[in-house]
This record gives C-alpha cells, sequence and structure tokens, in this order.
C-alpha cells in the first residue's frame, strides 16, 4: 500500500536484517510434502497433490522410478537383510528373510519396460494378504515414492509390507476414508489392517479417526469413545479433535482442541 | 479456488504466519493441516478473494485456540535461532540471538503485527485484517515493535 511505511528488510541494521531474513524460512519441500499426504489422508485433498514444484517431478516418475529401483533395489534389500530391524520404525515381527524370498519375483518384474507398469501394479494387487508377505517387498511400490518424506524415507520403506494386496499406506487410509460413509464395516478392517501393517506408520492419527467415525456408524458408541480419548492422549495437539466430537456427536472432556475449530473463520 | 490450489500456493506462509502467531516449531506441523482443514470445510463460504488474509486469519485463531491449549499442556518454549541458519560473525549472531528473544518475548499483538508487515511484506490493511483489529491499531502495535527492538539494538552499542 502507498502509505504503509518502508520496511525493516530495506533499511533495518543488519541485525534486523539478518533475524528477518531467519523469520522467512519456511518448512521445506519434504515437511509441507507430508502435510499434504496427510490431508489426502484425511480426505481432503487429492492423493497426488503436492507443491507446484511435485508436479514436474511426478511427469517423469513412472519411467524415472523402475530404472531407480531396478538400480536401488538390490541396494535396499541388501541393507534391510544385513541390517538389524531395530532401526526400522514399524517393521513387523515377521523375519525379512522371508520376505526377501517373497519379494524377488516382484522385483524381476520391475525391471521390465515401462509399459507395463499397471499391470505390474495390478499383479501386486492379486498378491497374498499383507500379514503374510511383510518386508522389502513393499520398496517397489510406484505409487508410494514421490510420496514418502526424505527424512525418514529409508526407515519406512524397508519398514513397510506390500501390504493389503500391494496397497500403500496412503491408499489404505484413503480406501478406508472413502468406504466411511457407504460401509463402515469395510472402513473398520481397512484401519484395522493399517494397524496391523503400519503400527508407526505416518497416518496413525487419522487411521484413529477414521475408525472412531466407523465405530459411531455402526452404533458401538462406547468403544469410539475409547478410542478418541485414547487418540487425544496420545496426541494432544491432534488437528482433529473436532472431527472427533462430530463424529461422536458429543464434546470430548477437556483434553479437546475443539475450541481450535469453532473458533475459525 | 480448491483447496488443492490453496495449499500449493501458501502452505509456507500458513506455516510461518503460525510460528509468528507463537505455534512451537515442533507443532507447526499440525497446525499447519489444522488451518488447511478448516480452509476446506469453509472453502464454500470463501468470497474467493485474498487468499493471504483469509488463510492468515484462520491460522491466527488456530494458533490462539493452540496456545489456550498449550499453556494448560507445557511451558511455551522460546525458540534459538537454529544452528545452520545463523549468521557465523559471533558478534552479529549474539545479537540476532538477542533480538530474536526480545521479538519472542514481545505481546502477541504486536510480535504478529510486526512479522506480518516485515517478514511476510503484506500491506498494512491486510495486516490489520488477519489479526483482527482497525488499521490504526496495527500501526500502533508495528511502531510499538519497532521501537522495542530498536532499544535493545542501542542498549548494545
Amino acid at each position: 500500500m502507498r502509505n504503509d511505511p518502508p520496511r525493516l528488510a530495506d533499511e533495518g541494521s543488519e541485525a534486523l536484517r539478518a533475524l528477518l531474513l531467519l523469520r522467512r524460512a519456511g518448512p521445506g519441500p519434504s515437511r509441507s510434502d507430508r502435510i499434504a499426504e496427510r490431508l489426502a489422508a484425511a480426505g481432503v485433498m487429492s492423493a497426488t497433490q503436492k507443491r507446484a514444484v511435485g508436479k514436474a517431478s511426478l511427469v517423469g516418475l513412472s519411467l524415472g522410478a523402475l530404472v531407480l529401483l531396478a538400480a536401488g533395489g538390490a541396494v535396499l534389500f541388501t541393507r534391510s537383510a544385513a541390517v538389524s530391524p531395530a532401526p526400522a520404525k514399524s517393521l513387523s515381527v515377521t523375519a525379512p528373510v522371508q520376505a526377501l524370498e517373497s519379494a524377488e519375483p516382484q522385483q524381476a518384474e520391475l525391471v521390465q519396460p515401462p509399459s507395463i507398469v499397471p499391470s505390474t501394479t495390478s499383479a501386486g494387487a492379486s498378491h497374498a494378504p499383507a500379514s503374510e508377505v511383510p518386508g522389502p517387498a513393499r520398496t517397489v511400490s510406484v505409487d508410494e515414492l514421490p510420496t514418502v518424506a526424505a527424512t525418514n524415507s529409508a526407515a519406512r520403506r524397508t519398514a513397510e509390507p506390500p501390504s493389503n494386496a500391494g496397497l500403500s499406506e496412503l491408499q489404505i487410509v484413503q480406501r478406508a476414508q472413502a468406504s466411511l460413509s457407504s460401509d463402515p464395516a469395510r472402513a473398520l478392517e481397512l484401519a484395522r489392517t493399517h494397524e496391523r501393517t503400519f503400527p508407526a506408520g505416518e497416518f496413525v492419527q487419522e487411521r484413529e479417526v477414521i475408525a472412531v467415525d466407523a465405530l459411531a456408524r455402526l452404533h458401538r458408541r462406547e468403544e469410539a469413545t475409547t478410542r478418541a480419548r485414547a487418540l487425544l492422549r496420545h496426541h494432544p495437539a491432534t488437528p482433529y479433535a473436532a472431527r472427533l466430537e462430530a463424529a461422536l456427536g458429543t464434546p470430548l472432556i477437556s483434553t479437546s482442541n475443539s475450541e481450535g475449530n469453532s473458533g475459525a473463520p | 479456488m480448491t483447496i488443492e490450489q490453496l495449499f500449493s500456493a501458501h502452505v509456507d506462509f500458513v506455516w510461518r504466519s503460525l510460528r509468528h502467531f507463537g505455534v512451537a516449531e515442533i507443532d507447526l506441523d499440525d497446525q499447519t493441516q489444522e488451518v488447511f482443514l478448516v480452509a476446506h470445510r469453509r472453502l464454500a463460504q470463501w468470497s474467493g478473494d485474498q487468499p493471504r488474509a483469509w488463510l492468515g486469519a484462520i491460522a491466527r485463531r488456530c494458533a490462539a485456540a493452540y496456545r489456550r491449549r498449550s499453556h494448560r499442556r507445557h511451558e511455551q518454549s522460546v525458540e534459538a535461532v537454529p544452528e545452520g541458519l545463523a549468521p557465523h560473525d559471533p558478534a552479529l549472531r549474539a545479537e540476532v540471538d538477542r533480538l530474536s528473544r526480545i521479538l519472542d518475548s514481545l505481546d502477541e499483538d504486536k510480535r504478529a503485527v510486526f512479522l506480518l508487515y516485515e517478514v511476510e511484506e503484506m500491506t498494512m490493511r491486510e495486516v490489520a485484517e488477519i489479526v483482527g483489529c482497525t488499521l490504526p491499531t496495527a500501526y500502533a502495535r508495528l511502531y510499538a515493535a519497532r521501537r522495542d527492538l530498536a532499544r535493545v539494538l542501542e542498549e548494545a552499542r
């Protein structure tokens, strides 16, 4: 605006300018991508939504991912076999060796030309249930690649089993979200699958919200309330307090952050 | 404008604004998510004008609710300047640290106006709209914040 005073960034002292510069630092791409993923898991945004910069890289991904996986898959597998499972955040109890065996054929398919991408994915969909094929086979999910945050991608990839018929963590949560209103029992089942497959995954809060909502829709109010309270206890800063209350139809006690939403415009 | 477009264009702004409004570093991602959840719910009622002012106002309300909660939960932490970003010159660095602490100790209203104007480079009218005060009040807060910081710089000499 014409009458606004000159800004300190233009005429302040060196220290002030340095301070303003520091305060200009944003979340960075990996943090904001993770927020985007969580919003997608909550059913608020489409799954592929990225910051503007993400779009260009997504185009090259379907081709690039195969090359990358052909080259990098071996490394990942070697690492997960050599390193103890301890660092993996959500590694299931099943032995990695077994996973390696079951993963190998799938890995071989990936070296084929890009034109087979869709069939590879659907081949994954006909795979055995999650609980039977845990381990690094997960790394082949092309869908998963662009959404993995850089900070803990290695831990997550080695930790995540190929999951419910080859679905990524995000896909499971989104399917659960999508079936909430039409088929809450199915949503609850998917939430259980998620809990089993990704006990310490990225979308634990989203999964719990879905479970609470599904239980409430199935008239299992007591379980729904217990689960909602547990979520608030474990994640006092959860963005979903209002959503939990809406699902339950009653306010949740003191730890609730419902005022966070009621006051918003 | 879709929620996806809003997110792409303004996620950095929302995240920083929450920090300007006093949300602790560790809670910024959660609170950013909350702002977009609220925005998504209210999208139909939004005029479509001035997305930053609209999102900023949501961020302010979320941050206010957050502060009420976190006051009960834990003491508000004052954050040091991150290691990797701080200036190398020790004297300058000490001065930036001191200014940063003073800035964080200013009352919420002054600090938010100051940062929205000086860091986000919004117009004073937008700033007033976001913080929910009149234009003259916004000016008064901006100048008060500047005076407080200038005093610190003066004392350091």
